[in-house]
């Protein structure tokens, strides 16, 4: 028989960040979170709920409004069976008692407890209250240093204090949780109870799967995004006339660019709003003078990321090397590699000096009329710049905590963002890689398939991973 | 019951004896309809995603995920079961006219006409040319040649041409050979393709980029399937074969049968008679052990007796010799047309067994499919189910603790500019000695008193209730009473510290002046700092509630000039 679910309380004092703890471990950001205290009043059930059946509720509980008063009736009543039910019993008609008599029902129906402390903060009475009165209800329970400050001053003494009266003691700050700090947390929750492991262990799995899931939803998106970049053209039918001088091809040059860019902007934006539907983000922040807040085709964005000049020319040689490598072939190796070389030659000087158009015109003359096509994007550097852009985009959406909506992000002792110089990721990868993307961008431009996507996928999928669990920095407030 | 998911524990081995035996051309098509039909469903709507994951999950719950052991989940044979049962699911999900459109079944019974096709085509050619290649008019005998250049030799040759290109199929050579056959088949496709792009710059753009994902999503797909597209148009083709050589056999039995034929040879050359034997025995080679010479090829003699030459009389002709052609004629065929066809069918049949069940469907649209199918739906999105009361703020006369016992003893008296200082234990526990003095100072700034007593609350509730007691029993010479109140204003107010400044005024009276001044969080350095402006307005907010005109709310410190 199905036991029904597992049921958590999350309790604490007002404003401990009950609700951020709950809104990023079940990354559900409707929750309810101010940085008013109080702004939980009920007793709200938030399930996980894998295939239909819910394993585990969280339960986002009201802040204890008379900590001394319950300490004091539990210290009387310390052997009732359940005491948290005999005080809702006795005390459910009396309005002065209402938020904890809510506060107590799941711990009086059998619910696990998770205790929310502000760790950023010194030890007060009320907290030694809170303490001992969940103590007194026999229930097994964490206790969770919700410290969303950067002081630490009080780690020490919150632990001590805590360790002698509850099974586990985590820190966890639930404004800047990554997701490998919160799978951490689930794992320390089922090692309170023995008989709370195996629905953690499912839980757990179903969050790894879904997460590994979104990060291949991701893959799909950016890749789909490079595929519709780079087999976007824009075309324009235009008067012979119009296109006879210099000046006249680049007006219309200029518009069709203009176009073009538009078009790239849409489909940034476009994947951009998949990837925060992947990750489940309702509410975004970005901080003022991200490089995500400017524009794509903006300087500061093509200084910020993508690749150097040399980095790109390296790059570019391995295109044109692979294609005068195909000649070779044909000539059944008589050039001896020639092509190759000065395809390899070619490729180079072009990514080093040509590389400033974003992309080419092309025009066909017809009878009566012109038609001036530009794109794809012929630039590999403007590429890398996307990648950049998309990964930054990413890497915020996979960090950015579920439970930050309720952050007082202008207070002077929040955990500060991290100042990075401007860049992206590309930088840091490996020459053959980078090779293997712009073999990916030549064909992507054809509208070719090619090995080098798989290649691509590869690197996206291990750079996705490696931002998951930290191993490479979210360049965070780039 | 355990939730049916990537480490469900059901098995059920038959499922996995013959992997991916499952999937027919037919599925491999109607497979590719649906994926297109959900890719269709994102590009326009990307909100469907979630429905379609949610789909696919449960119907991968109803069919496969019952009955696959856990250990074989990513493996070639569980991505080819899963996405079967997928596919069996969609079809069991589609409306009757959807069903009926599928264009799978379609497919099939296109092929099926085209196999019947074949073979109704087959039979008509090798009836009709076995026909006119055997006509006899009773004069000359018929020419064994032509029968043998005609309809054994080429096949032969086609026979010992694919043998061959199967077993160079991988040397570099015969990749070069055939990749210079197909420069000709490269002409035409480039002249296709600048012809339709011509076609496609007279379109609307939506429609020109529609064509184009579309030619693009073929093409991809047709890289995948190649090998399983590739037998399945050889099976009708080798039925074709088949059929032909089996009228051609037919035909000829039926005409050795039913009329009474002269077959000879000849030859404008000095051929010996003797060089034709050879020849008619080494094709004989096959059939010689269960047919031999003179009846399943003739023999010196009688090739040598139905060489036929100019203007001799069929007199001059043994009719034996004549006839002892017939039977080699009806086992060439059948060996060298009939055998090697039936093997290559065979062998299509067999190689597109094996091509559908090699599918490894690892493509990135399979793998996204697999993916969804594997993983199980997890839901933690639900929303909160409402707002319940505000915090209590306690009223006039609303105790829930027990009465206060009235104290005989007075405290002591107070003067005209003396109050009584209660301090939050919170805030008594930071301060020091030497941090007294800067006390004093701070609340004399407020109200100008001068503090004749302090007591400390907040250590319990009991303690709560004795000080309030203890208040109640000093003696003031200049009413109305004074009282300030030093509590934590770092942490928001909550029913507990209310209800306390309501206990006091009612052991005060209700014109008694009572201060609460607020400190901030206590550091090492600071131990009576300033609330912030956000503190003192939360505060504000639940001491106005408390409806006191004579309650004062400050901050015991000055406020930082922003706050203030």
């Amino acid at each position: 028989m199905d036991p029904g679910p597992l049921q958590i309380a999350i309790m604490g004092h007002p404003n401990a960040g009950k609700s951020s703890v709950v809104a990023t471990l079940t990354e559900n950001d409707s929750i309810g979170i101010g940085n008013t205290p109080g702004t939980t009043t009920r007793s709200d059930r938030y399930p996980v709920t894998i295939d239909g059946r819910t394993l585990i509720e969280f339960i986002d509980t009201p802040g204890f409004q008379n900590p001394g008063d319950l300490l004091e009736w539990f210290k009387v009543h310390r052997d009732e069976e359940n005491v948290a039910a005999a005080f809702i019993r006795t005390h459910e008609s009396n309005e002065l008692y209402v938020h904890d008599c809510e506060l107590l029902r799941p711990v009086s129906e059998g619910a696990g407890i998770i205790l929310v402390i502000d760790g950023s903060t010194r030890i007060r009475q009320k907290d030694r209250d809170e303490i001992e009165l969940l103590r007194l209800t026999r229930r097994p329970r964490m206790a969770i240093l919700n410290n969303m400050t950067d002081r630490e001053n009080y780690q020490s003494q919150w632990d001590s204090e805590l360790r002698m009266s509850f099974n586990s003691v985590r820190e966890f700050n639930a404004h800047r949780a990554t997701y490998a700090e919160r799978i951490d947390l689930l794992n320390a929750m089922k090692s309170i109870e023995q008989g709370w492991e195996p629905r953690f262990k499912l839980a757990i799995s179903a969050f790894e799967e879904d997460w590994d899931n979104r990060i291949d939803q991701t893959i799909e998106t950016i890749v789909d995004l490079f595929r519709t970049v780079l087999e976007y053209k824009v075309s324009k039918r235009v008067d012979p006339e119009k296109v006879s001088t210099r000046t006249g091809e680049k007006r219309v040059r200029t518009q069709l660019v203009k176009r073009l860019e538009e078009g790239i902007r849409r489909f940034e934006k476009s994947a951009q709003q998949e990837i925060r539907a992947h990750f489940r983000h309702n509410v975004w922040n970005v901080p003022p003078g991200s490089l995500l807040m400017e524009d794509l085709f903006s300087e500061q964005v093509s200084h910020g990321l993508g690749l150097s000049k040399a980095q790109l020319a390296v790059a570019g040689m391995a295109a044109g090397g692979i294609a005068g490598g195909l000649l070779d072939t044909t000539t059944a190796g008589v050039t001896l590699g020639a092509f190759a070389l000065l395809g390899a030659a070619g490729g180079g000087v072009t990514a080093w000096i040509g590389g400033s158009a974003l992309t080419r015109m092309d025009i066909q003359r017809m009878l009566g009329s012109v038609r001036v096509t530009v794109g794809p994007v012929s630039r590999d550097g403007f590429l890398f710049v996307l990648l950049d852009r998309i990964l930054l985009y990413c890497a915020r959406a996979m960090n950015w905590s579920h439970g930050r909506q309720g952050a007082d992000e202008d207070a002077a002792n929040r955990v500060p963002e991290k100042r990075l110089e401007p860049a992206g990721f590309a930088q840091d990868l490996s020459a053959s890689q980078r090779k293997s993307m712009v073999r990916f961008f030549a064909a992507a431009r054809k509208g070719r398939d090619s090995p080098a996507e798989e290649a691509f996928r590869e690197i996206l999928g291990t750079t996705l991973h490696e931002l998951s669990v930290g191993t490479i920095d979210s360049r965070e407030g780039v | 019951m355990e939730t049916k998911r990537s480490g469900s524990e059901t098995t059920n081995a038959n499922a996995w004896e013959n992997p991916g035996s499952r999937w027919s051309v037919a599925d491999l098509i109607d497979y590719e309809t649906f994926l297109n039909a959900d890719e269709r469903k994102v590009r326009e709507s990307p909100d469907a995603r979630r429905e379609i994951a949610k789909r696919d999950r449960a119907l991968y719950l109803e069919g496969a995920g019952e009955a696959i052991p856990a250990p074989e989940f990513h493996t070639p044979a569980h991505r080819r079961e899963t996405l079967h049962a997928w596919l069996d699911g969609r079809r069991r999900g589609a409306g009757g006219q959807e069903r009926h459109d599928l264009p799978g079944e379609t497919f099939t019974r296109s092929l099926r006409m085209a196999g019947l096709l074949a073979i109704l085509a087959g039979l008509g050619a090798g009836t009709g040319i076995t026909a006119a290649l055997l006509r006899y008019d009773g004069e000359t005998p018929v020419n064994v040649s032509w029968y043998v250049f005609v309809l054994v030799l080429p096949q032969l040759a086609m026979a010992l041409a694919a043998a061959v290109i199967w077993l160079l199929r991988r040397s570099a050579s015969l990749g070069r050979a055939l990749e210079d056959l197909s420069w000709g088949l490269r002409l035409v496709r480039s002249l296709v393709a600048g012809l339709s792009r011509r076609f496609q710059a007279r379109v609307p753009q939506n429609a020109r980029e529609d064509t184009l994902a579309r030619g693009g999503v073929a093409a991809s797909r047709s890289t995948l399937y190649q090998p399983v597209s590739t037998w399945t148009f050889l099976v009708p083709l080798q039925a074709f074969g088949v059929a032909f050589n089996v009228a051609v056999i037919v035909t000829t039995v039926a005409l050795l049968w039913f009329s009474d034929r002269a077959f000879g040879w000849q030859s404008t050359l000095d051929v010996p008679d003797q060089t034709v034997y050879s020849i008619v025995r080494t094709i004989a080679l096959p059939w010689r052990p269960i047919a031999g010479e003179g009846r399943g090829y003739p023999g010196p003699e009688q090739v040598k007796g139905s060489r036929i030459y100019l203007n001799a009389k069929k007199e001059a002709y043994d009719p034996a010799h004549l006839r002892s052609w017939r039977w080699f004629l009806v086992l060439s065929v059948s060996v060298y047309g009939l055998l090697p066809r039936l093997a290559l069918l065979a062998i299509s049949l067999a190689a597109r067994r094996r091509a559908l069940a090699g599918l490894s469907f690892r493509d990135a649209r399979s793998q996204a499919l697999y993916r969804r199918l594997v993983t199980p739906s997890l839901d933690a999105s639900a929303r909160a189910s409402g707002a319940g009361p505000e915090m209590a703020i306690p009223r006039t006369g609303q105790t829930t603790r027990p009465p206060l016992e009235p104290r005989t003893a007075p405290s002591g008296k107070m003067g005209a500019d003396e109050c009584l200082l209660i301090l939050h234990v919170d805030v008594r526990d930071v301060l020091k000695d030497e941090d007294d003095s800067r006390l004093l100072k701070l609340v004399g700034n407020h109200t100008g008193w001068r503090i004749t007593a302090r007591r400390a609350f907040g250590a319990s509730a009991a303690g709560n209730r004795d000080v309030t007691a203890t208040v109640a029993t000093w003696q003031w010479l200049s009413p109305p009473p004074r009282v300030m109140v030093v509590d934590d204003g770092s942490q928001p107010p909550i029913t507990e510290h209310l209800r306390f400044l309501k206990d006091l005024r009612m052991v005060t009276g209700a014109e008694a002046d009572i201060t609460l001044a607020l400190v901030g969080e206590a550091t090492d350095s600071e131990p009576l700092p300033p609330v912030t402006g956000r503190q003192l307005s939360q505060w504000r907010q639940k001491i106005d509630q408390l409806a006191d005109p004579y309650l004062h709310l400050v901050s015991l410190a000055s406020l930082p000039r922003e706050d203030a």
